[in-house]
């Protein structure tokens, strides 16, 4: 069985913009009782900007993949015992 | 000592006669305790990042599927860190305690969802007690107050507040004021019957 890369980028932008629309909403009910004034507006343009600063950097540390591949799982590509012990070789402990 | 309603702030729900005598937050120490304890956190996924980029090769190869799901998952856990941040400050922010010259209100907002207001008339206060606890709290001249008073909720704390014995003296002279003001008129609990039950009885007064 293999599972197309875009699949990873669909689950995770779902999931981003999912949970950053949530806390909006959220937001703009628990800021009733702030008044609205200047500093939570403040906050929640802050969010906003790092919410998008994050979405940006995972879009350029990934500019690199070829979505078009896709993940054996039956040969399984990741080879997670491999990795484990190539970290613990490696840490300097 | 900003013990006043701050000018861009209105606070609804002030009766006839009433005017906000203190205004307060907890010291802004414990927004920056907790906040750097949030960045600390933050600093985590860059570590490992930088841990597995130096010392082992399993994310070299951009093609691969590991180090596609290592940025995938740190995005989503930065994501979150960014509203564990904004959530912090919102505790920080919203959690205020306001004394009238009537009650004191304690307004403590707990997460996104859960908010909690509490009314007592500063009358039924009965002991004000104030807590200055460690080095930081001395250092920095905040701490707890706790005020004891006869209503079904017994006890209001005001946490980490900035210079608690100020804040209890004052109060302790408002309560004195509310208790001689009850004592001269009994039903003027909130200020607002005064003027009409003076009126009425001297109406009455007049008719008899």
């Amino acid at each position: 069985m293999s599972i197309p890369l875009v699949v990873f980028a669909a689950v995770y932008f779902l999931l981003f913009i999912a949970w950053m629309i949530l806390t909006l909403i959220n937001v703009y009910h628990v800021m009733r009782y702030a008044y609205w004034t200047r500093l939570p507006l403040l906050i929640i343009l802050l969010y906003l900007i790092f919410s998008t600063g994050i979405l940006v950097a995972t879009g350029w540390l990934t500019k690199d993949v070829d979505w078009t591949g896709s993940w054996d799982v039956s040969s399984s590509s990741i080879d997670l015992q491999n990795d484990v012990d190539t970290i613990r070789n490696n840490l300097p402990l | 000592m900003s013990t006043l309603l701050p000018k861009h702030l209105h606070f609804q729900g002030l009766n006839p006669g009433e005017t906000v005598q203190i205004f307060l937050r907890s010291h802004p120490v414990v927004l920056w305790t907790k906040l750097g304890t949030m960045m600390l956190l933050g600093f985590i996924p860059a570590v490992i990042w930088i841990l597995l980029v130096s010392l082992t090769e399993v994310l070299d190869d951009p093609q691969s599927v590991l180090r596609l799901a290592v940025i995938l998952v740190f995005s989503l856990f930065y994501l979150y860190w960014v509203r564990l941040l904004f959530t912090a400050w919102l505790d920080y922010y919203l959690d205020v305690w306001v004394v009238t010259t009537h009650r004191i209100l304690n307004v403590v907002q707990d997460g996104l969802f859960n908010r909690r207001v509490s009314e007592h008339l500063l009358s039924q206060i009965q002991d004000v007690t104030t807590e200055t606890k460690g080095m930081w709290q001395t250092f920095l001249r905040f701490g707890n107050i706790r005020i004891q008073t006869a209503a079904e909720v017994s006890q209001i704390i005001f946490r980490s507040v900035k210079h608690p014995e100020l804040i209890a003296k004052r109060i302790g002279e408002l309560q004195a004021e509310a208790v001689a003001r009850e004592h001269n008129a009994p039903d003027d609990v909130y200020g607002r019957f005064t003027a009409p039950i003076d009126q009425h009885s001297q109406s009455q007064a007049s008719r008899s």
